[in-house]
């Protein structure tokens, strides 16, 4: 597919999802796995963190909160998203809210001291370029953490692949391949459980049964990360 | 809508990494490198390659 268009496409789906309300929804789906990265970020209260496929905005706002001196951005492809994020923060002075893609994100070089993306990375048309733009504006010694719930080496997620638009369902070492290709060092990866409980009633599509979800969320979301080496 | 001066400040072109600068009509932030301008709808710039349309000078 040309690149171009699939850009376009991306953007439309995910401003279907935000004419849908599902960026609020995200918040609700995502806490149980981004609390846990939060905690092994150990955020000081200056810092300054990017948040990359923020969509409306629900982490921007809860990093803020985390970070009182600092200061927070997210960037989306999807302007809808963006709206939505920017009226939800409407007179915080310390988040702004832009419309931008992974793989040319519009702020300078060395502009934070943290990024972050959950559930987006997959998405990326390319993600070598996504987490090469993501060292260019991670300030040297800062650190970016990816946090993704479909990757190949939880094979409970595999069905997602023809509903989801087109994806990259790679290895969790090639993820972190790519974290050592962008300059990043000192690159792990790690689990996430969810430890959410599961209804035994599950009727959703994403998942066969409540035991196939059940499993889901025991493989856990993968953790990578990687730290920019000090100039 | 208007968008604010200070965060133009620090937003760049997503090609060139040059910082952008409003347009005069103040519908658009241009690259003074590639030339591309970035149009901006109901006060949000869309900072998108696609986006963007080059001007000849």
């Amino acid at each position: 597919m040309e690149e171009a268009t699939r850009y376009e496409s991306l953007r439309q789906e995910f401003n279907r999802w935000a004419a849908e309300g599902k960026g609020q929804g995200m918040e609700h789906e995502h806490m149980p796995i981004a609390l846990p990265m939060l905690e092994r970020m150990r955020l000081r209260p200056d810092e300054a963190v990017l948040d990359v496929g923020c969509g409306s905005g629900w982490l921007v706002r809860l990093i803020a909160r985390l970070v009182p001196q600092g200061r927070v951005a997210g960037i989306d492809l999807s302007d809808e998203m963006i709206r939505q994020a920017r009226e939800a923060s409407a007179g915080q002075d310390r988040v702004r809210f832009e419309v931008g893609s992974a793989d040319h994100i519009p702020f300078p070089d060395d502009s934070f001291s943290r990024a972050v993306s959950i559930e987006s990375a997959y998405y990326w048309p390319d993600p070598a370029a996504g987490i090469t733009e993501i060292a260019r504006v991670t300030k040297p010694s800062g650190s970016a953490w990816i946090l993704i719930n479909y990757y190949r080496d939880n094979p409970e997620c595999h069905q997602w692949a023809p509903l989801l638009p087109p994806t990259h369902l790679l290895w969790a070492r090639e993820w972190e391949e790519l974290f050592r290709q962008a300059g990043f060092t000192d690159v792990h990866h790690g689990r996430i459980p969810d430890p959410t409980p599961v209804p035994d009633d599950y009727h959703g599509r994403w998942f066969r049964d409540a035991a196939q979800l059940r499993r889901f969320r025991a493989e856990g979301a993968l953790l990578v990360h990687g730290t920019k080496p000090s100039a | 809508m208007a968008i604010q001066k200070e965060l133009l400040d620090i937003l760049v072109c997503p090609v060139c990494k040059q910082p952008v600068r409003l347009t005069p009509d103040e519908q658009g932030l241009k690259c003074p490198q590639c030339r591309r301008v970035y149009p901006i709808r109901d006060g949000i710039p869309t900072m998108i390659v696609d986006e963007a349309r080059v001007e000849s000078e």
